[in-house]
């Protein structure tokens, strides 16, 4: 599958929101738009599910234009955008069914994707519940498990752990790791959580503004890191800051085997917050933590 | 395409007997329909003392249609609560309730889904009036001990007309709006100010009956009994029912208003973002 977005402006009266951009997504693999509120980050998945139209520009899928096969292309695409809202006099069994019913599914084929799906984001056990009497944690789940059915080969998930508690974000985390496991899907999800992006990300697109500022892979050699504290101390690494975040705060991509070096320079008032996925990582700040 | 219209359909249908408008509406329904069983039984013998001394020499027929112009007076009103509560939020409720997110990006055509949805809405209109109308054929039957269904029927097929028309004029209005309330208040407002406003006014001022108004169509349901149009202040009336001139007329002013509105409302979803 190939995403393709040309020359995409969305401007809402006289304020632009998004654009120009344009980004092609042709590897499968989670790809993170990360950016503060106000970013454009929800815009920019709007646009590209249909939800709002662009001012100007055109959207591809796998060379299809979007505007004129609309109906074709969301029959591969499972989509979450913003905290979602479901009919709360229906349980999510019910809720399952329709979106299932209307992706083509039918009879013991749409029984069983309902119970793959609610077992891979863990809402088997409150399917039969109205959705009136949901957690903001329970619809998060329940939205992924609508996009996931089908198994559709695109997956655009809107700041998918926004509101729910520490726990169950990290148990979402594992469930868009688990997708992510045999690279067969884009999945394209938005967060303005830098811990999140550099722990499932293959690829950050940093979006200010409405404007890219950024797009590196998330790669085995490099590693996205938060740094606050004197921007000044960052020295060298000045130049590899892809974003500024505050007067106290960046974003650095920096390639490991520099990492206990870049330490010893910032982090001297443990002022460093890092996440990151590769154990070698790991055991390089807890060395560094230890000192 | 068909398969996800009936999916549509069916689901919508099966909602509104979850939602409390529909119960509500079937109270109302209900209440009319009592209501007019007891005036029908109180008053049977004396149903011609309401026309003009001249006219009071009526057969055992008229008597009987002019009972069952009454049933039809207020049916004609009640798919205007009944649309409206039904169709109103139809559209802006998925914007208001922000379900909008997950109907419309799910896999299926707009138009199918306003078609799906306006139909469901017309359906349980129908459905919900049915206590009246069943209510209408027992009392007249009991009462006169017989009904003159020609007419009957043909009061019925203007009002499925009519509620075909209505219910698209509600779905336009939900469309354009972004809050129940908001459609809700218009379309009443419209229907019960607007428009009897305007109808007042070519009829007062220019002696021009506004046939194309909706409401004014809608009285075809009663006027296929007895041709006394009760949006016009006139003496001159006869108690022969409405011919078949008048009966294509108002059908014409329905289903130009039902296709006006649906390709209106359906335009406007095709282009509707949701925020």
């Amino acid at each position: 599958m190939e995403i393709k977005l040309e020359n995409i402006v969305k401007n809402y009266g006289k304020f632009r929101a998004l654009g120009p951009l344009s980004l092609t997504i042709s590897q499968n693999g989670i790809i993170t738009i990360l950016g503060p509120n106000g970013a454009g980050k929800t815009t920019l998945l709007k646009v590209l599910v249909g939800l709002s139209k662009p001012s100007s520009g055109r959207i591809y899928i796998n060379g299809k234009d979007f505007q004129n096969n609309r109906k074709e292309i969301l029959k591969n695409m499972g989509v979450l955008v913003e905290q979602p809202e479901f009919y709360p006099y229906l349980t999510g069994r019910e809720i399952l069914e329709f979106s299932g019913k209307l992706k083509g599914l039918k009879g013991k084929n749409l029984e069983e994707e309902i119970k793959r799906v609610s077992e891979i984001t863990g809402s088997l056990e409150f399917l039969d519940k109205k959705v009136g009497k949901y957690s903001r944690g329970m619809k998060q789940r329940l939205g992924i498990a609508v996009a996931l059915e089908n198994d559709p080969p695109i997956m655009i998930l809107d700041e998918p752990t926004f509101g729910i508690d520490p726990i169950g974000s990290l148990e979402i985390r594992e469930v868009l790791k688990n997708l992510n496991k045999n690279r067969e899907k884009i999945i394209i999800f938005t967060t303005h959580i830098v811990e999140e992006a550099s722990y499932l990300s293959d690829r950050i697109i940093i979006l200010e503004n409405g404007i890219i500022k950024n797009d590196t892979l998330n790669d085995s050699d490099y590693v996205l890191v938060k740094v606050t504290g004197n921007l000044i101390n960052l020295g060298k690494y000045q130049e590899m800051t892809i974003k500024k975040l505050s007067d106290n705060q960046a974003l650095i991509r920096i390639r490991k085997e520099n990492l206990p070096d870049f330490n010893r320079e910032i982090t001297q008032k443990n002022d460093i917050l890092f996440i990151e996925r590769s154990s070698q990582v790991e055991e390089a700040i807890r060395e560094l933590s230890d000192h | 395409m068909s398969s996800n219209f009936f999916n549509i359909y069916s689901h919508y249908f099966r909602n509104y007997y979850r939602s409390k408008s529909f119960y509500l509406i079937l109270i109302i329904v209900a209440l009319a329909s009592v209501l007019m069983s007891y005036l029908t039984f109180k008053y049977s013998n004396r149903v011609s003392e309401m026309l003009p001394s001249r006219l009071i020499s009526l057969s055992k027929v008229n008597s009987e249609l002019l009972m069952m112009y009454l049933w039809a007076y207020i049916m004609s009103s009640l798919p205007v609560f009944a649309s409206v509560f039904f169709s109103s939020p139809a559209i802006s409720s998925e914007i208001e309730m922000r379900t909008g997110y997950f109907v419309f990006s799910q896999p299926v055509d707009r138009t199918i889904l306003v078609l799906a949805k306006y139909m469901a809405a017309v359906t349980v209109t129908i459905i919900s009036l049915l206590v009246y109308a069943f209510s209408e054929v027992i009392s007249i039957i009991y009462v006169y001990g017989f009904i003159e269904y020609n007419q009957l029927l043909w009061s019925m097929a203007m009002l499925i007309l009519f509620i075909l028309a209505l219910t698209a004029f509600t779905f336009l209005l939900s469309s354009i709006f972004n809050k129940n309330l908001y459609a809700y208040i218009t379309s009443f407002v419209v229907y019960f100010v607007i428009f009897y406003a305007v109808n007042l006014i070519l009829y007062l001022l220019y002696n021009y009956n506004a046939f194309f108004l909706l409401n004014n169509a809608a009285t075809i349901i009663e006027r296929v009994y007895i041709n006394i149009n009760p949006t016009i202040f006139t003496s001159n009336f006869s108690l022969n029912p409405a011919g078949i001139n008048d009966i294509i007329l108002s059908s014409v002013v329905f289903v130009i208003y039902t296709i006006a509105c649906l390709v209106g409302a359906i335009v406007v979803v095709e282009n509707k973002e949701v925020q």
